[in-house]
């Protein structure tokens, strides 16, 4: 039945002794070659739910498939899987070679092939010159490369990543990031991949977990979730949005409209089912348009713009409608347009563009 | 600015002098009056010349040979059996867990008892009509005491050793053990490394700095004991320091007794050393060879 | 996980089994033949002594040397702490605070009373003080106790002023401390925790001392260990062997209050690797 799948979790919970729930109820699947990521803030339970799936833990409730194997209760060391840890976890007293050899010779594999094999991942993460050194001459970046060959080296169903690009500088973060998904994709493997940074876990995923508070609350391909976001949580953790309340007054076609703060404005429908009254309204800030200051239709508004900040790329606007809301909204600008504070921006929000969020559990 | 330097090192020689001075003067004179002596000065009695005579009894000294080899048997089986024993306890407590400080503490007791008190104990509890005989013959295993006081083979000593050992090895390993991260042993098991595998590849190399060291203060108290050795080793056979005690109070031969004092500090130095040495090779050997 | 844990709970039962016959029960039995009446021997059929009785206590207090020896022992002791505190101060301000060259080679030449076999120093330093005429026994044994236990001295206060954030000296001077005054106001008060440990380990380890006391003092200067290694050994007196063994050990009863606290420093002191 899963055996289509590399991984699965299954209606996983876990209690710890002390009585702490960091797992309620979550499944989670990876076809095979599929980069799956699971993204939150940290105590969201996603590295527990990455320690089960390695088995250095066992749930409380719900199993572990491997491919067609139930793994549950099956140790770390007899596992198919191959974690590349957050602080690289290198055996300060072997060799680069050694470190990697390690796994290879618990296999009991014949020494020709541990010696192919090891000298096939050093040149994956071209550290060829590298290679009789001690972790601790290595930089940060080297350790980093010299974990994930440890791990590909076993050759095992599924990699798994406990936020292995923390501990390393912004630059080389973005580089690894492309290296580690070229490599996937080159290699194959299935991965799942744990982090607390969106945009690592936008770039890199087939397929994103967004979890808080021990569950998953959305999950699906990057974009999706970017795009619609279920509910403010999502929405705020994956880039920035605007958030407001508003009431449906009625329907329009295919879409409602919503009375806000903004006045009444027009939203695109996001799916067959009936909005409650009360609802959260969000649209991210590069979705704003801004028209002719006499411009007239459904959704729009003047943004007194109270700070402008240049990024570089783009310019951060945020400011309030004056008459209407104080709340700070927030808006993107191309660059080469000149904004000054206090002065007044005609603002339109596209239908399509504008979500309707699922209350908070 | 070289002279600022110059005067900052004179002062911190000069702070060394009261603590570190003290220790190496008496050192010093100690180890002085020691060759000294070896050599037939201060002989207290006689004429003091200088000579090898006291050198050339080694030779043919058979009681010197064997309490040489003796107390290189003792500190040799204690460092290692008080290891040995303690590493299991120490990998047991390196996670705490319900009970861990309590059984920590009660672990540690031995080593806040004195060493004659621990002797005491220990021959109050294995004499002739002691405990353990008493519990023998009411279970009717033995019809008679039997005599396990001052046994021929050092045993007693040993287990006084251990008893005394165990403690200060398993302080020493416990942290050493905790030293070792969880992701290490994390990633040894992601790698298929079993319990004897990962104390093998893993724990015993990345704790070999402290094993050494614990094996090094153990030997040298053993290589050098007394008390445990009068109290409940073997009657035939001397340990260096009481063949050391009874040459210089017994036979009043000062001089012998300083090339004894001085091969006993050479065992206890090179010994250990040389322990430590075949320690390393040992589990490097141990690494390599699975 | 929950295999786990049972297993622990077998451990830790199994421990407290090994503990009682390792540890408990031979001290048990030190208590229970210390207060055998000396008119009632305890033997052989006989599952418990007959009668229980101080007797045995207060006719050693009466009839032996014990009383001096236990004047002696916590004489000395004090004595041997405070020298050493004071002797080791400059050099621990220097190993905590200073850099300066052949500052890890000192460190550990610091070391070397504890691995030189102390029975051996006792024998040649009872030589030395033949040949400097010294024979006072209680000076002979406070200056060899001084330089044995200066090392836990050393490694304790040395890390009690390298706690010390330079912060805090640096605001002192800005005042225009002096060198005394500096050490009175800042230092003395945040080391007090490693003084009074190194004081207690270094009297504790004095009170314990056997070879020193026994080579130097023996015959007419005793001291606890001494008086107990008499009552041992060839002529084994049992009840009175009990006896000065639960002397012996009170102070460490008393240690073991605060047991977390000193293990922490003696930590310091017995291992030379960081």
């Amino acid at each position: 039945m899963s055996e289509e799948l590399a991984l699965r979790a299954d209606g996983v919970s876990m209690v710890f002794d002390n009585g702490f729930q960091a797992l309620d109820d979550v499944s989670v699947e990876a076809a095979p070659g599929e980069f799956v990521t699971l993204l939150g803030p940290s105590g969201c339970g996603k590295t527990t739910l990455l320690r089960l799936v390695g088995g250095f833990l066992e749930p409380t409730q719900g199993r572990i498939w491997l491919g067609s194997l139930d793994v549950t209760p099956v140790p770390p060391e007899k596992r198919d899987t191959a974690m590349v840890f957050q602080s690289y976890a290198l055996f300060p007293h072997m060799t680069v070679d050694d470190n990697i050899d390690f796994g290879l010779r618990r296999k009991k594999l014949a020494k020709a092939d541990r010696r192919d094999r090891v000298e096939e991942v050093v040149g994956y993460v071209s550290l060829e010159s590298q290679r009789r050194k001690r972790p601790e001459a290595l930089s940060g970046g080297q350790q980093q490369r010299v974990a994930l060959a440890r791990a590909l080296a076993t050759r095992a169903g599924v990699i798994l990543f406990d936020e292995p690009l923390s501990n390393l500088d912004a630059k080389l973060r973005e580089q690894v990031r492309f290296e580690l998904r070229r490599l996937q994709r080159e290699h194959g493997f299935t991965a799942l991949y744990v982090t607390h940074d969106q945009a690592e876990a936008l770039a890199m995923s087939d397929t994103v977990y967004v979890m808080n508070g021990g569950r998953v609350i959305q999950s699906g391909p990057p974009e999706d979730i970017y795009d619609r976001p279920r509910n403010r949580f999502v929405a705020g953790f994956l880039g920035v949005a605007n958030v407001i309340q508003g009431t449906v007054s009625s329907r329009d076609g295919n879409g409602y409209r919503v009375d806000t703060g903004l006045g009444e404005l027009l939203v695109s429908s996001n799916g067959d089912e009936e909005p409650p009254g009360e609802v959260e309204l969000s649209w991210r800030p590069e979705d704003t348009e801004f028209v002719d200051a006499d411009y007239v239709g459904d959704n729009v508004f003047d943004l007194k713009v109270t700070e402008s900040v240049f990024l570089g790329n783009l310019i951060d606007v945020v400011g309030i409608v004056p008459g209407l809301t104080n709340e700070p909204i927030r808006a993107q600008l191309m660059r080469h347009t000149a904004v000054d504070v206090g002065s007044v921006l005609r603002t339109r929000i596209p239908p399509e563009r504008l979500r309707i969020l699922e209350p908070e559990e | 600015m070289n002279t600022r330097r110059l005067r900052k090192t004179a002062t911190a020689y000069v702070l060394l002098l009261p603590g570190l001075g003290v220790i190496l003067g008496f050192v010093g004179v100690v180890l002085y009056f020691a060759f000294a002596q070896s050599f037939g000065q201060y002989t207290f009695a006689g004429e003091d010349a200088w000579n090898l005579d006291s050198w050339r009894q080694l030779a043919g000294n058979d009681r010197f040979r064997e309490a040489f080899f003796y107390s290189l048997r003792i500190a040799t089986l204690s460092a290692v059996i008080s290891v040995a024993l303690a590493y299991p306890l120490a990998l047991w407590l390196r996670d705490p867990f319900p009970g861990s400080t309590f059984a920590g503490a009660v672990l540690k007791i031995p080593y806040l008892v004195p060493g004659l008190v621990a002797a005491f104990l220990y021959v109050n509890f294995i004499s002739f009509n002691g405990f353990i005989n008493q519990v023998l013959e009411r279970l009717n295993i033995i019809d008679s005491p039997i005599r396990m006081q001052n046994d021929d083979r050092g045993i007693g000593v040993l287990i006084l050793q251990a008893w005394k050992q165990i403690p200060l090895a398993l302080l020493l390993l416990v942290g050493a053990v905790r030293g070792v991260g969880n992701d290490i042993y994390d990633a040894a098991r992601d790698g298929g490394a079993g319990p004897g595998s990962r104390f093998v590849h893993i724990t015993l190399p990345m704790t070999l700095q402290t094993l050494q060291a614990a094996m090094i203060i153990i030997f040298i108290g053993a290589a050098g004991d007394f008390s445990f050795q009068t109290v409940a080793g073997p009657r035939g056979t001397d340990s260096l320091a009481q063949f050391m005690f009874s040459t210089k109070n017994l036979a009043d031969d000062r001089n012998f007794a300083a090339v004894v004092g001085l091969m006993l500090m050479a065992l206890a130095l090179f010994g250990s050393l040389a322990l430590a040495g075949a320690t390393r090779l040992a589990v490097n050997r141990g690494r390599y060879s699975r | 996980m929950r295999t786990s844990r049972a297993l622990n709970r077998f451990l830790v039962t199994m421990l407290c089994v090994v503990s009682i016959v390792w540890i408990l029960l031979p001290l048990a039995l030190a208590i229970l033949w210390s207060l055998v009446d000396p008119s009632e021997p305890w033997s052989y059929p006989d599952l418990f002594p007959k009668k229980l009785s101080f007797g045995r206590w207060t006719k050693l207090w009466e009839t032996t040397t014990l009383p001096a020896a236990i004047v002696n022992s916590y004489y000395l002791a004090p004595v041997t702490g405070l020298v050493c505190l004071a002797l080791a101060t400059p050099t621990a301000y220097a190993f905590g605070r200073l850099d300066f060259p052949g500052k890890s080679v000192a460190q550990v030449l610091s070391l070397l009373p504890i691995v030189l076999p102390s029975f051996v120093i006792a024998i040649f330093f009872s030589a030395v003080l033949l040949r400097l005429n010294i024979f006072d026994r209680f000076l002979s044994i406070l200056i060899g106790h001084t330089v044995l236990f200066m090392p836990y001295a050393i490694r304790v206060l040395t890390v009690s002023f390298s706690n010390i954030p330079q912060d805090l000296i640096d605001a002192a001077r800005d005042m225009n401390a002096g060198v005394f005054r500096r050490y009175r106001t800042i230092y003395l008060p945040i080391m007090m925790p490693g003084y009074a440990a190194a004081f207690v380990i270094i009297a504790v380890l004095s009170i314990e001392e056997f070879a020193l006391a026994f080579v130097l003092g023996a015959p007419d200067f005793t001291t606890i260990p001494t008086i107990l290694y008499s009552y041992l050994g060839q002529n084994f007196v049992r009840p009175n062997a009990a006896v000065v063994s639960l002397i012996l050990v009170l102070p460490n009863v008393v240690v073991l209050l605060f047991l977390e606290r000193l293990l922490r420093s003696v930590q310091v002191g017995a291992g030379t690797k960081g």
